[in-house]
């Protein structure tokens, strides 16, 4: 065995919930097809608001996944990591993992936030608190329901609370903690679901488009809210041979920065060094980079940002830049684990995913996004951008397993 | 191996260590902590009140050594601020247009708030992590930031948790787990790898979780720092059996429930109160069968806290 095979990170599993797809299979169809998950609201009511489009995940039945939970116990955050858990382990021997210790880190931007709509609901009408509602409102349920629904219980279970790039921070403790011997596997991930006063905050910000998301597009307006979960198997190479498992794909690195400078605003020198620090800790040139897969949200700010510090990192003439967001709205803490996904399908299946609903590349942007159809590609290394409100900036680098 | 050099906390005993170690035992008049700044946000923000315990938090613990880009933060939080959620529906479902919220409070919507706050204010651009982990969200951060250090991440990672206390989280708290006085504050430490200039209060020897009893984890941490039971001088946390220690020597904080801040507030007691060399065992537990623990070994002499 090369000895760096107990320090190399591989992904053995993969389970998603997603507006565009549930399911690896169904997900890469919605990718290459150019999907759009954009519907008019249906969880909260949106009678008043400006707009009603967001990227639910319709019809999503818990139970035809959950074996171990009852679905009415959990929230739906919880709902949809459990579910994508448990696909992400469909080719496991669950005894395997119950034998080891392990850890699970899921990401969140708002947490059980339906049950926090619905308590306060119930608070202004005068209504009791429903008291497993209430129980839910502490976040890191999400990743004990993991666990629960699992079977483990030798494992460290917690959730990244960093907002909208926490997949992808998850995903980094992952691999350090695989890396260093904290872990034997890693379940890692994030989860989120629609809900009305995240819809009601962003929509105060000026930052929803009423139709559709169009990252890199100069008529761009903003984003759609949305929903689900992405959750990976981790492990290391040597764990993965040893098993026989399936090899998706290797994660080569990642790179955390803090931009310390605005609440909301993204930085162009914070995300520059976190892309920088992700490259170097991936052992990776950029010319080896065949696509990114951007944050992307489709405002104004944050795509001119990030297009502008993809060219301090990778010179004028860098990889193409995809908005999966245009397909998935923003999916808050799940978009990057979500994202994670789709950059491994990316790689095992040979093509560049599509940003959709594009018309015209904003001259400030000036990159190819890919436009509305995917691209046939072979694919050695790609690169998963998550940034987030309070300059938290998450990026993980993936590359072909064999290339 | 790391190492902790230096901490704070802020409590209904009032800002400050030295508030904290007089306060220890006994239980404050007023629930909540006195004083405490309201500082405004960056970038034009109203802060919530988690955020600003955060900053109170740190005030009195960051030196050059916490900013840059290799010193990084991780704060433990149990949902953020709960207040600040409630109020953004709230505001949802009465006011004139549903979506006619405090733009000043978004920010405080999410639970990174106040750690990506306490960044902007000290100018820490290294790794910034929020952890959700309930009462051990804590314990859970100082397993998280350890790893920074062993993955060169970062050269110091300041790391802890807050809680704020508001009648938003005592309404749904005493939903969820009956009525029963809450508190609030946080508490802060410095960790670094061993070797530095700066004086040692106490190793990290092993951090642990686990989906299962207080025992089970303690056992855990045990072995892997090679103990036994007889080793441990002092036991903060709900767990039996250590016959032989003198457990409990160190005094609750007399704070009521203050959730995520709970873990913290117990390594600072450990931190405050331990004696030179002596070992002690952390733990969290919650009705979600969680366990969160920590092993310290303080060290051998003290010097002052800085």
């Amino acid at each position: 065995m090369p000895a760096d095979d107990a320090r190399r990170v591989v992904v053995t599993g993969m389970g998603v919930v997603s507006s565009i797809g549930v399911g690896s299979a169904d997900f890469t169809a919605g990718l290459r097809a150019g999907r759009s998950g954009a519907g008019p609201a249906t969880a909260f009511d949106a009678t008043g608001f400006p707009s009603d489009v967001v990227c639910e995940v319709a019809d999503f039945t818990p139970s035809r996944w959950l074996r171990a939970l009852d679905p009415a116990d959990l929230g739906r955050a919880a709902q949809f990591a459990a579910a994508a858990a448990r696909m992400a382990v469909a080719d496991t021997d669950l005894a395997v993992l119950r034998d080891r210790r392990g850890l699970v880190s899921i990401g969140t931007t708002n947490g059980e936030s339906q049950d926090v709509d619905a308590l306060t609901t119930a608070e202004v009408r005068g209504r009791p608190l429903d008291p497993v509602a209430a129980r839910r409102v502490s976040s890191r349920g999400i990743a004990t329901s993991v666990a629960t629904e699992l079977g483990l219980s030798d494992v460290d279970a917690y959730v990244i609370g960093t907002a909208c790039s926490a997949g992808n921070y998850a995903i980094g403790d992952g691999v350090d903690a695989l890396r260093h011997g904290h872990a034997e596997y890693a379940v890692v991930g994030g989860a989120d679901a629609i809900s009305r006063k995240t819809f009601a905050a962003f929509h105060r910000l000026g930052l929803i488009a009423k139709d559709a998301c169009r990252p890199f597009d100069r008529g761009r307006k903003g984003i759609l809210t949305g929903e689900g979960a992405g959750v990976l198997l981790l492990e290391t190479l040597a764990s993965a041979r040893a098993r026989g498992a399936r090899i998706h794909a290797e994660v080569l690195g990642y790179g955390l920065t803090c931009d310390a400078d605005h609440p909301v605003s993204p930085s162009r020198s914070g995300i520059a060094r976190c892309m920088r620090s992700a490259l170097d800790d991936a052992g990776v040139k950029p010319e080896e980079v065949g696509f990114v897969s951007a944050h992307g949200t489709g405002t104004k700010l944050n795509d001119r940002t990030e297009c502008e510090a993809l060219r301090d990192v990778y010179g004028d003439a860098p990889p193409p830049l995809v908005g999966l967001k245009s397909m998935l709205g923003h999916a808050m803490g799940a978009a990057s684990a979500i994202a994670a996904i789709a950059c491994c399908l990316a790689l095992t299946e040979g093509f560049i995913p599509p940003t959709i609903n594009h018309r015209e590349t904003d001259p400030a942007c000036e990159v190819d996004c890919v436009p509305n159809r995917a691209r046939v590609a072979e694919l050695d290394v790609v690169q998963n951008n998550g940034f987030a409100f309070g300059g938290d900036n998450a990026v993980v680098l993936f590359g072909r397993y064999g290339r | 191996m790391t190492v902790i050099t230096g901490w704070s906390a802020v409590s209904a005993h009032g800002r400050g260590r030295a508030a904290f170690l007089a306060g220890l035992g006994s239980t404050p008049a007023d629930p909540l902590v006195p004083d405490v700044p309201a500082t405004p946000g960056q970038g034009g923000v109203r802060l919530d009140r988690a955020s600003l315990l955060a900053l109170a938090a740190l005030e009195e613990l960051v030196a050059d050594v916490d900013t840059g880009d290799r010193a990084g933060l991780v704060l433990g939080t149990t949902s953020g601020s709960l207040h600040t959620e409630m109020e953004h529906m709230r505001s949802s479902l009465t006011e004139k247009r549903p979506h006619h919220l405090d733009p000043k409070t978004i920010p405080s919507g999410t639970m990174n708030c106040a750690a990506a706050q306490c960044a902007m204010r000290y100018g820490v651009t290294g790794p910034n992590t929020t952890l959700a982990g309930g009462t051990g969200a804590a314990l859970h951060a100082l397993g998280y930031a350890a790893r920074l250090l062993v993955a060169d991440r970062a050269d110091t990672v300041l790391v802890g948790a807050v809680e704020e206390s508001t009648p938003s989280r005592t309404a749904v708290e005493h939903a969820a787990h009956g009525v029963r006085p809450l508190g609030e504050g946080g508490a802060v430490v410095r960790l670094e790898r061993a070797g530095g200039p700066r004086p040692v209060l106490a190793e990290v020897l092993a951090t642990h979780g686990v989906l299962g009893p207080p025992e089970t984890c303690a056992t855990a941490l045990l072995r892997r720092a090679g103990l036994d039971r007889s080793d441990v001088w002092a036991v903060l946390g709900p767990v039996e059996g250590f016959p032989d220690a003198v457990t409990r020597r160190l005094p609750e904080p007399g704070l009521g429930d203050t959730g995520a801040a709970s873990g913290a507030f117990a390594l600072a007691t450990a931190l405050g109160r331990g004696e030179p060399g002596e070992h002690v065992l952390v733990l969290a537990h919650d009705a979600d069968g969680t366990t969160a623990g920590a092993l310290l070994r303080l060290a051998d002499s003290t010097g002052e806290a800085q």
